[in-house]
């Protein structure tokens, strides 16, 4: 006989009560008590992995890693083994027991440090001249991150040391030679431009006294070459310095107006149209506003330059448009070897290069020159973002 | 699967019975790690003074107690939301009820919707309750409704004027202190309407189709207990002796309806109580004669064997259905039950939505004879 839909819910409920089936649990068992404690175990392994993870990674480490109380007088109380190894410590237990102070080299450092500490909450790159356990020196590079109690106080100080001995005494190496560098340039351009000064004197000289036009001819090639050589000195000087300082913000209105100053303003009218923005370049980036600007009257003929920003893509574009004869020939802009204008378009894209930026061409041959210099997303900002920067 | 000796379950709380055991409640509290207790219970057992002194022992062992007292006779679906949202807002982590079936009824939903992040309507139905609620520990202090003991919790739709049952082996209560001192407060027709529904607990399992061996010792014992000491606890409510009897009956005929479940008594008595807001008691003592002679065709031994139980003997001395029916009647009077639904105040025209309340009904699935709802609308006119 075939049952009624009423007849099987009745049963199927029926089954349900007596609980033989899945569905029927105790409260001291059910399957998602197991599923929390599952899931309770995947927590504490993934916590467990995550903390061999760090732990590893702070062991291996190169730098030394510590924290310290700073209401047990700044004892240690967690250092990795590169802290020990950086202050000649043979483990952990041994630095944690040292005094503090047997740190440094001049206790009062430590003073120092931790009354500024109290004062910013963060140091940075701290040099500090620290004592070894045997009583040697090394220079370390100290980082700080102060920890507060519920009242605001400082009670524990996390710390990163640097060993930087060796990185040090090779940066005073390399600035010694650099500075001798710099010296021997300096005499020897010195001697070279007094030598050419004499041989431009003889020169004018023996000019005025021959007529012989084949012999004019030759005297005046030669002073032009002397007057190369002056120039080609001259440059010399002028970039000594690229590369040697780091690349910083600048306001790009105040470094085109300040770099643009010595131009002879008679033959050329500059208009600036650009908006405000800082520009993150070499410090010699002046001297690749005064090369481009000096090219149009030297080489474009030009009597207006133009110089404007506008974006492209996130990148800043500015651009130099003068209103002289152009650029036919560009296969051999920017090459070192383009001798004739100096090496002004090859050392601007050298400098230009040291921080990523591009320069380009792009003017029409009989229109007039357009250069433009291309500032990639991050070297550039919008007066409003950098609004708070310091002012270089 | 034999029918003689069917695969059952058999589920109960940890009991401790006996007199003063409600003073262990601060150290099952403390066993079970509750720290916040949300107490449940109800303006008369408040009165009466045991609220209060659950209260004091569970201070007494460090405990916090959020007090959640505003619990009807028949408890509320709002009852239910408003008590686990205090408890969430209180952030409890254990619940105590004490009183009759109604707080732990309510103690019982409670828990389940904290832990299920739903309405209590979610939950009606068998199995539905798929995370257990937090630790329970009851105190009943009536001998009747076994809501200390049972895998039920049955909650009055006050919009619909319905009962919704929650049944779950998730529901039974973790620790049930069965205390009979504490009935001894329990005023002479409370004792006989609990009692009654003990009664009808016994009866309705032995005759349950889901019931098993050990479901029947229970049942028969429960008869036994009940039919001889109910009349006295009523006759003498201050006697513990009776009480204690009582209260042992109604444990058994607990154990025996939580396993075996209930029939066609319960359905109807849901239905009326949420109809009505009537006592749970009272409407099975109206309906427990009608439904007996109703089923009785089907399991006519059983029935004996009940009779028998009642007149504390062991032997089946057959008798017939109206046999029973007398005893029943015999007995419901000399408890001075008024029967007859029409003075309840039930009229013709309510029992077709009586009889879909009733149909809807989970317990009856279990009863010995098959229901229609027709049989259910017969019942009801002839109970009137």
């Amino acid at each position: 006989m075939r049952r009624s839909e009423d007849e099987v819910r009745a049963e199927a409920l029926r089954q349900k009560i007596i609980g033989l089936g899945e569905t029927s649990h105790r409260k001291s068992y059910y399957p998602q008590l197991q599923e929390q404690i599952d899931e309770l175990h995947a927590t504490l392994k993934a916590l467990q992995d995550s903390e061999n993870k760090y732990r590893t990674l702070i062991e291996n480490v190169n730098v030394g890693i510590f924290r310290s109380d700073i209401k047990e007088k700044g004892r240690l109380i967690q250092a990795n083994p590169a802290m020990c190894r950086i202050l000649g410590y043979e483990d952990e237990g041994a630095i944690l027991e040292a005094d503090p102070d047997d740190f440094y080299q001049d206790p009062q450092d430590r003073r120092v440090i931790i009354a500024e500490l109290k004062k910013e909450g963060k140091i940075k790159d701290k040099k500090v001249r620290m004592r070894l356990r045997s009583g040697g020196t090394i220079l370390g590079s100290m980082t700080l991150t102060a920890l507060y109690d519920d009242k605001g106080d400082i009670s524990l100080v996390d710390g990163v040391i640097e060993d930087i001995t060796e990185k040090e005494m090779k940066e005073e190496a390399l600035r010694q030679a650099n500075k001798k560098w710099n010296l021997l340039s300096s005499i020897t351009r010195h001697d070279i431009n007094n030598q050419a000064m004499v041989l431009d004197g003889y020169l004018t000289l023996a000019m005025e006294r021959t007529n012989d036009p084949e012999v004019r001819k030759l005297l005046s090639k030669a002073r032009s070459s002397v007057q190369s050589i002056e120039r080609h000195v001259a440059f010399a000087k002028d970039y000594q310095d690229i590369g040697i300082n780091a690349p910083r913000w600048f306001d790009l209105r105040e470094s085109l107006i300040n770099a643009l100053i010595p131009l002879d303003k008679a033959s050329l009218s500059v208009k600036l149209e650009v908006d405000d923005y800082t520009i993150f370049a070499d410090p010699m980036i002046g001297k690749v506003f005064y090369n481009l600007a000096q090219n149009v009257v030297r080489h474009s003929k030009g009597s207006v330059l133009v110089i404007s920003t506008k974006e492209e893509d996130g990148h800043l574009v500015l651009s130099f448009q003068d209103n002289g004869v152009g650029i036919r020939d560009k296969s051999r802009l920017f090459m070192r070897s383009n001798s004739t204008s100096g090496f002004g378009l090859f050392l601007s894209k050298e400098i230009l290069s040291i921080t990523g930026v591009d320069i380009r061409e792009t003017g029409e041959a009989g229109k007039g020159a357009r250069f433009e210099i291309i500032f990639a997303e991050g070297q550039h900002r919008s007066s409003a973002a950098s609004q708070g920067l310091p002012k270089e | 699967m034999s029918e003689q000796f069917p695969v059952r379950k058999f589920v109960a709380p940890e009991i401790i019975l006996g007199n003063g055991s409600r003073n262990l409640v601060g150290q099952y509290a403390k066993t079970l790690h509750g720290r916040n207790v949300f107490l449940v219970s109800d303006p008369g057992i408040l009165k009466a003074g045991w609220t209060g002194e659950v209260r004091d022992e569970l201070e007494k062992q460090g405990q916090h107690v959020v007090l959640f007292d505003n619990v009807s006779p028949n408890p509320r679906i709002s009852e239910v939301a408003k008590g686990s949202q205090e408890y969430q807002d209180n952030e409890c982590d254990l619940l105590v009820a004490v009183g009759g079936g109604s707080p732990m009824d309510c103690a019982k939903a409670i828990g389940a919707v904290v832990t299920n992040r739903c309405h209590v309507l979610d939950l009606e139905g068998v199995d539905e309750v798929a995370i257990p609620g937090p630790p329970l520990i009851c105190i009943p202090t009536t001998a009747g409704s076994s809501a200390d003991i049972s895998q039920f919790a049955i909650i009055s739709d006050e919009n619909k004027r319905r009962k919704l049952g929650i049944i779950s082996k998730a529901m039974v209560p973790d620790v049930s202190l069965i205390d009979p001192e504490v009935t001894l407060t329990m005023p002479p027709n409370l004792t006989a309407e609990t009692g009654i529904d003990a009664l009808s607990h016994a009866f309705e399992s032995y005759v349950s189709n889901a019931s098993s061996h050990m479901t029947d010792m229970y049942a028969l014992e429960a008869t036994k207990m009940i039919a001889r000491y109910l009349p006295l606890a009523y006759e003498e409510p201050g006697e513990l002796r009776f009480r204690e009897k009582v209260m042992l009956g109604s444990v058994y005929a607990g154990l025996a309806f939580s396993n075996a479940s209930l029939g066609l008594v319960h359905s109807m008595a849901h239905s009326l109580g949420g109809y009505l807001d009537y006592p749970h008691g009272e409407c099975n003592a109206k309906l427990l004669e009608v439904v007996v002679a109703f089923n009785h065709s089907a399991v006519p031994e059983r029935y004996s064997t009940l009779e028998a139980a009642m007149d504390g003997s062991g032997s089946c001395a057959t008798t017939g259905l109206e046999s029973i029916r007398s005893r029943l009647r015999q007995f419901t009077e000399g408890l001075n039950m008024d029967l007859g639904l029409s003075k309840m105040g039930v009229k013709e025209d309510s029992i077709p939505y009586l009889t879909e309340n009733a149909f809807n009904d989970a317990c009856h699935v279990t009863n010995p004879r098959p229901v229609k709802r027709e049989d259910i609308a017969r019942l009801f006119h002839e109970a009137l």
